[in-house]
């Protein structure tokens, strides 16, 4: 079959197509496009609330931090909920960027790697919250004292201690679980699915399909 | 963004109308779903009438209408956006889908549809715009790679529809 043969057959297909469509273009004027929500729209929900969350931890963190400056324990409690809050914000603000900067009149190669790394901002969230893990008692004393005015360390004993210091052990042989197991040839586990709160086929899609790109640019004779 | 009402904007009304084929031609290879090709037909013409105000005029139309409807064919097809997807107040679809397929429709239209939707999504593009006549330069514009790679990849699409066809 030569090749012109194979256009010929696209040209017939062509008004094929025009014929079984009707295209209404006064409709088209009326259309008020303004009212009009773009699918991407949905995209904006979880970089949008993290930020707001997180905008909020970290003042509340650093207020935290300074009314209760007689204590070396809050102060690293409450800078440290601001640093990863802090943390956070950013994540959220590189992804809002990336959400509103969005232009379909680009190269198809990057938009589609846009909203492939878009998707996977859900792994990248959930890898800062594996870094905050092995501080997890520090995050207790603060929740402990922000919610209920407990100060932990003036009633901690020596086995207190001990749990602290083995918790915190713990704590961190789960958080180098975790990040090894985000790391993009690791993700598609099923246990996983759980911690990605169902998000995971759309991760591995986006995983695939960033190697697709990947691929795709490669130019392999 | 507020988007001025389209009544307003003969130009971008004239230029959907005249390329409607394209539209008409990517939405078909990407969707099979009579129902869903008209959904994709109105998020493309959207975004197109979103992008027209930056639309940089020293750029070929087609090129830049191939850019927006790949782009917009992908992510559908790769369901990136939210399936709650682009609603208009509008009495009617701007674009009805009547019939998929013909029963007197020729029988290697009916293939090579086929194997068309047999592509990968990025594969299809080159696919649709070489068979549209595009040169590689154009094609490589779109799509973001180098010429040489275009080229290649057209040799290896045009083998791989030629063995289809052949089988």
């Amino acid at each position: 079959m030569e090749h012109i043969d194979i256009q010929e057959i696209w040209k017939q297909n062509e008004v094929l197509l025009e014929q079984s469509r009707k295209f209404n273009v006064e409709l088209l004027k009326e259309v008020k496009i303004d009212k009009a929500k773009s699918s991407l729209k949905g995209l904006l929900f979880l970089p949008i609330s993290t930020l707001l969350f997180y905008t909020l931890v970290a003042s509340y963190a650093m207020y935290f931090a300074v009314v209760n400056y007689d204590y070396w324990y809050f102060i690293f409690s409450g800078l440290l909920i601001t640093f990863f809050s802090v943390w956070f914000i950013i994540s959220s603000i590189k992804q809002l960027k990336i959400i509103l900067s969005l232009d379909y009149n680009k190269e198809i190669i990057k938009i589609q790697e846009d909203l492939s790394k878009i998707k996977l901002a859900i792994v990248k969230n959930l890898r800062i919250a594996a870094w905050l893990l092995p501080f997890g008692p520090f995050i207790g004393l603060f929740l402990v004292k922000a919610i209920l005015n407990i100060d932990l360390m003036e009633i901690i004993d020596f086995k207190m201690l001990i749990t602290f210091g083995v918790t915190t052990v713990v704590l961190e042989i789960i958080s180098f679980l975790i990040l090894r197991a985000l790391r993009p040839k690791n993700i598609n586990k099923k246990w996983l699915n759980c911690l990605l709160m169902g998000n995971g086929s759309q991760v591995n899609d986006a995983i695939d399909f960033l190697q697709d790109i990947k691929t795709f640019q490669e130019n392999n004779k | 963004m507020k988007l001025a009402p389209i009544s307003n904007n003969i130009e971008i009304v004239a230029l959907i109308e005249e390329n409607k084929r394209l539209i008409y031609k990517v939405v078909h290879s990407y969707c099979s779903n009579r129902n869903e090709q008209e959904d994709l037909i109105q998020e493309i013409i959207f975004q197109i009438i979103k992008s027209y105000k930056t639309f940089n005029h020293k750029v070929k139309v087609t090129t830049w209408m191939y850019k927006i409807a790949f782009n917009v064919a992908i992510s559908n097809y790769r369901k990136i956006s939210n399936r709650k997807k682009y609603f208009v107040e509008m009495p009617s679809k701007v674009v009805k889908v009547e019939e998929t397929y013909n029963d007197d429709m020729d029988e290697k239209i009916k293939q090579l549809r086929l194997f068309i939707q047999e592509f990968d999504p990025l594969n299809k593009a080159i696919v649709i715009m070489y068979l549209d006549g595009n040169s590689h330069s154009e094609i490589s514009k779109v799509m973001g790679i180098s010429v040489s790679n275009v080229g290649t990849k057209i040799g290896r699409i045009k083998k791989q529809l030629q063995k289809k066809f052949k089988k």
